[in-house]
């Protein structure tokens, strides 16, 4: 019996085999690339396989804590170990109270792998930076006895020690809780019985690992804390007693700085352990008496943070006339520098930042600040002896609104048709003076106090504005490797005006573009024709 | 190596040298361009924020990718075989890998070339006062082309298995739609039990994930190494897809 063949003389056999061929070459093809993503995707949890483009490396270590490190003299010890703390363990507890390791391998394990690979990082560039830098990284459950170990050395507990980066730095001691980098983190719990509810773990939303780190980083290598005289009994902004202080002092706290509050009464100077006297925008005038405390205080040498507000009639006029500048009883209105979801007078921008001071540097055209009402400085011929440099001013196109103050009550109410151009108001400005007994007296005045505001000073803020506060200090205190600017963790921190695109966007993008490729493809088209 | 270069300069130039493929960029330029400008201008979400736009573009990039390679690529085989030309092809001295390949990468340059609008865009804004990262810009468009290599090699693909054009690019949409849509659903799937794995797997070819890391300025090797994989495997389908219907 002969065997059949078609009409290109194959047999059946042939064909059947051709088939079975290519399917099983594209099944083996289909597993090789589904293996090799999930190969690189393993590589990815040890190594990381992600590259930072960006142009300021805002995934990458930042300018600020490269500052820092580079000026760590001593050795300073970062021990960090993860693993299921207690509360982790507390939250997947069966029937008879043992953790379940399933839902710690498949929730939680993930979570802190993710974790531990950012932190780790960050920690090896710190390591990298400065080599007085003795890093340790232990995962507790595949090193427990050096767990003990290292906990016990810090003399903590193994518990207390888990999920934290703890920094040690001669006989001082700070620690970050993991949880800190984890922003809107759903950590969730797993009933032990069906009848209650589950709640999944879930990623955080976004990462702080950078600003928690270097903020830690920054407030360790302050040393001693350094105290800064806050002005109380005025009823600013951020009175002393209030939330607002409250917030204020535990950031400053944070950073290594301790707030004294202090009340300007006559008689009394300014205590004498302040490094720096903040004056946050009185309500009232300041009296001739409590002026005088703080003009002796500048007089020898001291340094001061003056706050203005537009809303306030505190001038500070006897203190900034030496510098010959003063602030003017306007506030500013300034198109290019509000986002049009708030009004034009409160200002909101990235381009506000100007000149070549160091408080400002680290800030230009990187961060975005909220200043809200803001109060103009009038520049005056500078007296003989004084440095001025201006810190944040507005556009071009910025006017001034007078505003007028009710002796009685205090309060501001707009003159009505009294506007002026401005062009690029200055709202704060940086002054030294040289004193007669060689020393040197600073301030730096700002004419808005919503800057410091609680909600755009907070850690992880869209706004620069902590950054902008901590580096006033930071100059004023002589800290100058403090300086800089902490990494944000949200994306918004370029700010253009888009509505000044509107033209030659349109006009390019919209019509000359698409207006070229119809032509190309009718000269194509004719060509072709022909 | 030569034939394959032939092969890509021959179908890059037919491309280039076809009116409906300008017809097709003028489209996608003023779709994208409109998109954009409203991006940038009028979406209050966006506002002032260059790395929210780019990646707001980008997925826009993506969706109009979506239709744009179907259509751009439904001719490239089945057209042959319409027209007779297909079996010139086969009995000429080139394999057919190298055939499928100089198609792709030919089809792949004019993508590329198209999207070169969104570092273009960057330009523009950076020169009429705005201050655009550049990394992300070309990350996002890195992104673009890659997951363009990925769709192209899927539309090549549905190109080869049917003989009418309009049927090839339908059949490219409704794969591309299975690949590029639906792993976005990859939430609504149970976390426990049988759907767990299904869950991974879709959210690994989340492209709208992949596409948000690159326009903030991450060029993920992990996101590249899944585009050019499966770009890959799908090229291998078209190749042995051609050695099969040259027997059957």
């Amino acid at each position: 019996m002969g065997v059949k063949r078609d009409d290109a003389g194959l047999t059946r056999t042939y064909r059947l085999g051709v088939g079975v061929n290519v399917l099983l070459i594209c099944s083996l093809a289909a597993v090789l690339a589904i293996g090799l993503v999930i190969v690189v995707r393993k590589l990815s949890y040890r190594y990381d396989l992600r590259f930072d483009v960006t142009a300021d490396k805002r995934y990458e270590l930042d300018p600020l804590a490269k500052q820092l490190l580079r000026d760590v003299e001593s050795p300073l010890e970062i021990v960090f170990t993860w693993g299921y703390d207690t509360d982790i363990l507390e939250r997947v507890k069966d029937h008879q109270g043992h953790p379940r390791g399933d839902l710690l391998r498949n929730y939680y394990l993930p979570i802190l792998q993710e974790a531990q690979v950012r932190i780790r990082r960050v920690l090896h560039e710190w390591e990298r930076v400065s080599p007085n830098v003795k890093l340790t990284v232990l995962q507790q459950e595949a090193d427990p006895v050096r767990t003990e170990e290292v906990a016990r050395d810090l003399g903590l507990s193994t518990q207390e020690v888990l999920n934290k980066v703890i920094l040690r730095l001669g006989g001082r001691r700070r620690e970050v809780p993991m949880r800190h980098m984890m922003v809107d983190m759903q950590w969730g719990y797993f009933s032990s019985t069906p009848s209650r509810q589950t709640i999944r773990p879930r990623n955080p939303k976004s990462w702080a690992v950078q600003p928690e780190l270097t903020r830690t980083l920054r407030a360790i290598l302050a040393g001693e804390p350094i105290p800064i005289g806050v002005v109380s009994g005025l009823g600013g902004r951020i009175e002393p007693g209030t939330a607002e202080y409250t917030i204020f002092a535990n950031i400053l706290e944070g950073e290594g700085y301790e707030p004294v509050p202090f009340d300007l009464r006559p008689g009394t100077p300014v205590p004498e352990r302040v490094k720096v006297v903040l004056v946050p925008a009185p309500k009232t005038p300041l009296t001739r008496d409590r002026s005088k405390i703080l003009e002796n205080y500048e007089r020898q040498g001291g340094r001061l943070l003056l706050v203005a507000s537009p809303r306030l009639p505190e001038r500070y006029d006897r203190l900034l006339e030496k510098y010959g500048v003063s602030f003017v009883d306007a506030l500013v209105r300034d198109r290019e520098n509000t986002n049009p979801i708030r009004g034009t007078t409160e200002l909101e921008s990235t381009k506000l930042c100007t000149g070549s001071h160091p408080i400002i540097v680290p800030l230009k055209n990187r961060v975005t600040l909220y200043l809200g009402l803001a109060r103009p400085l009038k520049i005056s011929p500078r007296p003989p002896g004084a440095i001025r440099q201006k810190l944040l001013e507005g556009s071009r196109y910025a006017q001034d609104v007078a505003v007028a103050f009710d002796p009685a009550s205090g309060g501001m109410k707009v003159v009505q048709g009294r506007i002026t151009n401005h062009p690029n108001a200055c709202f704060a400005t940086a002054m030294t003076r040289d004193l007669q007994n060689g020393q040197q007296a600073r301030v730096v005045a700002i004419g808005s106090a919503s800057v410091f505001r609680p909600d755009v000073m907070m850690q992880g803020s869209l706004y620069g504005n902590r950054d902008l506060v901590l580096n006033m200090l930071a100059d004023l205190t002589g800290r100058s490797s403090a300086i800089g600017r902490t990494p944000q963790t949200g994306l918004r921190e370029r700010f253009v005006n888009p509505t000044r695109l509107t033209g030659p966007f349109t006009v390019i993008g919209v019509i000359v573009l698409p207006l070229l490729a119809s032509m190309m493809g009718l000269i194509v088209y004719f060509l072709r024709r022909s | 190596m030569r034939r394959l270069l032939i092969i890509l300069r021959r179908e890059f130039f037919a491309q280039l040298l076809s009116p409906v493929s300008w017809l097709l960029m003028t489209l996608v330029w003023l779709i994208y361009g409109v998109f954009y400008r409203w991006t940038i201008i009028e979406n209050p979400q966006a506002y002032g924020d260059i790395l929210r736009m780019t990646w707001q573009a980008g997925l826009q990039a993506l969706w109009i990718q979506l239709f744009l390679v179907p259509l751009q690529t439904m001719r490239l085989i089945s057209e042959e075989k319409r027209s007779g030309t297909f079996e010139m092809l086969v009995t000429t001295p080139v394999r057919d890998h190298e055939i499928v390949l100089g198609k792709f990468f030919g089809a792949w340059l004019f993508n590329a070339l198209i999207w070169l609008v969104m570092p273009l865009y960057a330009c523009i804004i950076q020169r009429s006062g705005g201050d655009p990262d550049f990394g992300p810009v070309w990350t996002s468009y890195l992104a673009v082309v890659a997951t363009g290599a990925l769709y192209i090699s899927v539309g090549l693909m549905a190109s080869a298995l049917t003989r009418p054009q309009i049927l090839a690019g339908f059949l490219g949409i409704a794969l591309l739609v299975l690949i590029g849509v639906l792993p976005n659903f990859w939430s609504k799937l149970p976390e426990e039990g049988f759907w767990s794995l299904p869950r991974g797997i879709l959210k690994s070819g989340d492209l709208t994930r992949q596409m948000e890391e690159a326009a903030r300025g991450l060029l993920d090797v992990v996101h590249l190494t899944y585009k050019l994989a499966f770009c890959g495997l799908f090229l291998l389908f078209t190749t042995r897809l051609l050695e099969v219907r040259k027997w059957a």
